[in-house]
C-alpha cells in the first residue's frame, strides 16, 4: 500500500449479491433524502 | 471430490473431538459457565467471563469459538428482524441514513488524520479509522486484504476494537442511565459509537427493547459503508481482486423483517423470539470474549492503541452532544 494509484477497475469484482449490495447501500442513503 | 469431502469432514469431526478430549476438565467449566450466563442473561458479564477464561487457560476453552460467536451473533441478528416491522426499518433508516453518512466520512477523515499525527504505520492507521467509522473487525476483516496489511497490523487493529467493545458494553448503558438518555437517543449513541455489531447489539439490548430495535437497524445502515469503503480501497490502493458485498447476514435482517411484517407474529412468539436472541447474545458475547488471548494481547503496538483511544474519545463525546442535540 501506501501510495495511491490510478483508479484500477480490474481489482473490482462484482457478482450478484455485489449488485444486491449495492443496491441496498443506494437505498438505504437515497431513503436520507426522502425522509 | 465426494472423498475429499468426506476426508475433510473426518479430519475437522476429529480434531473436534480430540480438543474436547484435550482437557474435558477445562471443556466442562466453560461449558458450565456458559449455561449460567444464558440464565443469568447479561451479555457484558458473558464477555468479561469468556475473556476471563480465555486469559486464564491461555487458550480458548472451547473449540471453534470464534464461529460459534460469530453464528449465534448473525442468528440473534436475523431474528430480531423478525420483530422490527418492515415500516420501522424504512423509517429509522430513513431519519438516520444521512447522519451516519456525516459520522463515518468525518471519522475516517479525523481517524487518518490522527493516525498520521500519532505516526502510526499507514496500514494499521487505515484499519483502525476505518473500523471505528464502520464496522469495527468485520471492516478491518475484510480491509485488511485489500490494502495488503501484514498479519500482526490486523490483529493489532483487531485486538484494539475488541478491548474497547469489552469498555463500552460494561460502561455505556451506566452512563446512559445518569445521563437520562431516551431508548432513541441511546440507541443512536451505541448504534455509532460502539465499533462491532455484536457489542452494539448487546448493549443496547441492556438499556431497553426500543434502543435495541433503533440501534440495530442504524448499525445495520452503518454496515452499509463497506460498500464505497471496499471499491474505494480496491480502485486506489487494492492490491488484488475484492468482491464486492456486504455480510450476507444483512440481506437476511432485511428479508425476516418483511416476512415479520407480512405474517404479522403473535405476542407470545414475539417473546419467544426475544427471550432467544438474549440467550444468542449471551453465548455471541462469551465467545467473543474468548478471541481475546494472551497471544492477542501481545500483538498490541502502543502507537496504534493511542490512536485507537484518542479516536474513541473524540467520536464518544462527539456524537454523545449530537444525539443529545438533535435526537428525542
Amino acid at each position: 500500500m501506501g501510495t495511491v494509484r490510478a483508479m484500477n477497475f480490474r481489482n473490482l469484482k462484482i457478482d450478484f449479491l455485489g449488485l444486491l449490495s449495492v443496491s441496498v447501500f443506494v437505498v438505504f442513503v437515497s431513503l436520507g433524502f426522502t425522509a | 471430490m465426494n472423498t475429499a469431502l468426506g476426508d475433510a469432514a473426518i479430519s475437522s469431526i476429529r480434531s473436534t473431538v480430540s480438543q474436547l478430549s484435550d482437557n474435558p476438565a477445562q471443556t466442562a467449566l466453560a461449558g458450565a459457565a456458559l449455561v449460567a450466563l444464558i440464565v443469568g442473561g447479561n451479555p457484558a458479564i458473558a464477555l468479561i467471563v469468556g475473556m476471563l477464561l480465555s486469559l486464564s487457560l491461555n487458550r480458548p476453552p472451547l473449540p471453534y469459538s470464534s464461529q460459534l460467536g460469530k453464528y449465534s451473533l448473525q442468528t440473534a441478528i436475523v431474528l430480531l428482524g423478525f420483530k422490527l416491522n418492515a415500516a420501522e426499518l424504512v423509517s429509522i433508516s430513513g431519519t438516520y441514513a444521512l447522519p451516519v453518512a456525516a459520522f463515518v466520512c468525518t471519522t475516517i477523515t479525523l481517524g487518518l488524520l490522527l493516525g498520521r499525527l500519532l505516526r502510526s504505520e499507514t496500514e494499521t492507521n487505515s484499519l483502525i479509522s476505518s473500523g471505528t467509522a464502520i464496522c469495527g473487525g468485520t471492516t478491518i476483516a475484510t480491509l485488511s486484504p485489500i490494502i495488503g496489511a501484514r498479519p500482526e497490523q490486523t490483529g493489532t487493529a483487531l485486538c484494539i476494537v475488541f478491548l474497547l467493545n469489552a469498555v463500552a458494553l460494561v460502561t455505556f448503558p451506566s452512563v446512559g442511565q445518569w445521563l437520562g438518555l431516551s431508548q432513541e437517543q441511546f440507541g443512536v449513541w451505541a448504534a455509532l459509537a460502539i465499533h462491532d455489531t455484536s457489542s452494539v447489539v448487546a448493549t443496547a439490548q441492556l438499556y431497553g427493547e426500543e434502543a435495541l430495535a433503533v440501534a440495530t437497524t442504524v448499525k445495520i445502515g452503518r454496515t452499509l459503508w463497506l460498500i464505497p469503503l471496499i471499491v474505494l480501497a480496491s480502485l486506489y490502493v487494492g492490491t488484488q481482486q475484492t468482491k464486492v458485498r456486504i455480510p450476507n447476514f444483512v440481506f437476511v435482517f432485511i428479508a425476516a423483517s418483511v416476512l415479520g411484517s407480512w405474517l404479522n407474529l403473535s405476542a407470545s412468539l414475539v417473546t419467544a423470539v426475544g427471550q432467544t436472541v438474549s440467550a444468542l447474545l449471551v453465548i455471541a458475547l462469551f465467545f467473543v470474549g474468548m478471541d481475546i488471548t494472551r497471544e492477542t494481547l501481545k500483538k498490541l503496538r502502543m502507537s496504534a492503541v493511542l490512536h485507537g483511544i484518542a479516536l474513541w474519545a473524540l467520536v464518544i463525546p462527539a456524537v454523545l452532544g449530537a444525539v443529545m442535540t438533535w435526537v428525542p
